[in-house]
């Protein structure tokens, strides 16, 4: 199969697999008992309120032309109206996504950069005081949980060293001072676009705590993966062979070697990164981030099937897509894999 | 002729988690400059530790002792820097696996460039242009499409073919095949072995040749080293060595060839390969030997000329730990 067509047929598969998570999810939220309409009028409502919100939800139909309903207003991009915050779910949703999707992105970078190269040098320098550091650290990172690693440093940096911002994703302050024009819904990317020095200061500092926090978990799994791959792949054949040839080390560890020991570390990278878009949420709670893990937590708190069924999709999505591309990458990493 | 490797006394034992396994027991030979010199012995007997030794290859629980001479000087004491630029470029090798020596996920232009710069110093397109020289020197017909290859996409032969190019990149005056030609089969093996005479008398380098294999031996070597159970036990030019075999193991090795043309029962030796952890002591070939005498248990043969070019270590022949 070629490539092109490949990618068309994963993403032929894609659309079913998202319509039958969402299918599952709508019925599942419905058949909880409890009541939307009664959270949708407020505090003290009469009952021609809560009858008349009924109608507008459509509470009274049944349930598979609700679902009908739902699909249709989905096929057209619209995801219904939160009965929690009373916005447009999309419109919550793509705050959120970027918040988390932002945090994201440097949580795995710090995780891939730190992670990649440790478990290169633990297998190098195996039995080394290097290495048993690095496996106790690796260790840590994978069982200990992130809440409380978020917790102590906050203690560290912001109680004690008064070094970064204790929670939030920028300064009340900073942003009323010089205002930040969104472009892209990245805090980062967007203060850079517009120039906004101030505000990309003080949003990374707001960044490395939460991320720090995050990248712990990936960090681990990815030393390990590495250096146990590394250990494997550096007592193969073609490794001797470019010794043989007086390669230098950084060359064979980093080139030869790395290649062929990074595909384990690669999906661990894939999956985590789909898994803390919503999984995060007690990360995101205790450093007050807007994002998608919190938002879910309170969609399903109040019952908000619209808000819940929204963070539905958006994690289908991403595991399906986050799914593809690591598999694309080890078909460029691996000639011999065949579509 | 003048000596380009001189291997002398070299003992390596390897700490393994079962204790000391005495791999190599003071061994000596050398290769003269041009020659092919064959080593031969059965699996385990340590041809190829000895290889891997003279460019340092071996693992870290290696212990080595005596020296190896290139070119006068000891590669042994050599900065390990020193060593990586001896390696591929005076002295290179080519493995007995050409299925598993290239590396899977890299284009075979990647891994000959990569070389060729290093050691030549040339610009990505001149190493390209050495590569396609050095492919269509060793009998490849279209370089362009094997250097856009990878490994996975051809055959057996023509990777060994592609070791060679690679081994040959930098005009080695060392070439170390260690079993070249046992993966492949016997048609490829013959081309294999005839490209090595080939590009030998073009390029006039010498050649440690490891194998297993007599046929390959009377084939292709000047001069042969025999070598049981981490000791050279017979060294002599190799058409001396097939008519008149001294040490009662070169003997034995000989009567286990079948000879298509006389039919009779071969002669197997008795016994099996000693553990390298506890070897046997004195000659370590005794206890399967027909001719053991007391002496062979209690001292070690030293390898001596019995005729001239001649060595060989036992005590049948006498010698100076024989008296």
């Amino acid at each position: 199969m070629k490539f092109r067509e490949y990618v068309i047929y994963r993403l032929v598969l894609a659309v079913f697999v998202i319509v039958g998570v969402v299918t599952v999810v709508f019925f599942i939220s419905r058949v909880i008992p409890s009541d939307p309409a009664a959270l949708w009028v407020g505090a003290h409502p009469t009952p021609e309120a809560i009858e008349k919100a009924r109608e507008q939800l459509h509470l009274n139909d049944p349930l598979l032309k609700q679902f009908g309903y739902y699909l249709w207003s989905l096929i057209h991009g619209d995801l219904g109206v939160s009965i929690r915050t009373h916005n447009p779910v999309a419109q919550d949703l793509k705050s959120a996504f970027t918040a988390t999707f932002e945090l994201i992105l440097v949580a795995e970078f710090l995780a891939v950069i730190v992670g990649i190269p440790l478990g290169v040098y633990s297998a190098v320098k195996k039995d080394s005081w290097l290495d048993n550091l690095s496996r106790i650290f690796a260790i840590s990172g994978v069982s200990l949980p992130a809440f409380w690693f978020g917790i102590v440093l906050q203690l560290i940096f912001f109680k004690h060293l008064g070094l970064l911002p204790l929670a939030g994703r920028v300064g009340t302050v900073v942003m009323l001072e010089h205002p930040l024009h969104v472009i892209t819904g990245f805090y980062l990317l967007d203060s850079l676009i517009t120039g906004n020095f101030p505000v990309f200061v003080d949003a990374l500092k707001h960044l490395i705590l939460p991320a720090v926090t995050l990248a712990m978990y990936p960090v681990g799994l990815i030393t390990r993966q590495v250096r146990s791959m590394m250990i494997e792949v550096l007592n193969e054949n073609y490794i001797r062979t470019a010794w043989a040839y007086g390669l230098p080390p950084k060359k064979i560890y980093f080139k030869y070697a790395l290649k062929n020991a990074i595909a384990p570390a690669l999906i661990t990278v894939g999956l985590s990164f789909a898994y803390t878009l919503i999984g995060a949420f007690l990360v995101e709670l205790i450093f007050n981030w807007p994002g998608l893990g919190r938002y879910a937590a309170y969609a399903i708190m109040s019952m908000d099937y619209p808000a819940v069924l929204g963070v539905t999709i958006i994690a289908a999505t991403a595991y399906v897509f986050i799914n593809l591309i690591v598999d694309l990458i080890q078909v460029r990493l691996d000639p011999r894999i065949k579509l | 002729m003048k000596k380009l490797l001189e291997i002398d006394n070299l003992y390596i034992n390897f700490k393994t988690l079962w204790g000391v396994a005495k791999v190599l027991n003071g061994v000596s030979f050398d290769i003269r400059e041009g020659e092919i010199f064959g080593l031969v012995g059965e699996t385990g007997c340590g041809k190829s530790v000895t290889a891997l030794s003279i460019l340092r290859l071996l693992p870290p629980n290696a212990e080595i002792s005596g020296r190896i001479l290139f070119k006068g000087e000891n590669l042994l004491e050599k900065p390990e820097d020193e060593m990586r630029r001896i390696r591929g470029k005076e002295i290179s090798i080519i493995f007995q696996d050409p299925m598993t020596s290239l590396n899977p996920l890299f284009r075979v232009r990647d891994q000959m460039l990569d070389i060729i710069e290093l050691h030549e110093g040339l610009s990505r397109e001149e190493a390209e242009k050495h590569a396609e020289k050095l492919l269509k020197a060793v009998g490849l017909s279209d370089p362009e499409r094997i250097l856009n290859s990878y490994p996975h996409e051809l055959s057996g032969g023509m990777r060994q073919r592609i070791m060679i190019a690679m081994a040959l990149s930098s005009n080695p005056s060392l070439l170390i095949a260690d079993e070249p030609t046992t993966a492949l089969d016997v048609t490829i093996q013959k081309q294999i072995l005839e490209l090595i005479l080939d590009l030998r008398s073009r390029y006039n380098f010498s050649v440690l040749l490891i194998t297993h294999d007599l046929g390959v031996v009377a084939e292709v070597c000047d001069r042969v080293g025999v070598m049981y159970a981490g000791n050279i036990v017979e060294v002599a030019p190799t058409e001396e060595l097939f008519e008149n075999p001294l040490h009662p193991y070169t003997q034995g090795l000989l009567s286990v060839v079948p000879d298509p043309r006389i039919k009779k029962p071969l002669k197997p030796l008795r016994g099996s390969v000693p553990s390298l952890l506890n070897p046997p002591g004195g000659c370590r070939f005794h206890p399967r030997c027909i001719y053991a005498k007391d002496i062979c248990e209690e001292i070690k043969p030293e390898l001596h000329e019995y005729s001239p070019g001649h060595f060989v270590a036992c005590h049948l022949y006498g010698g100076e730990s024989g008296d």
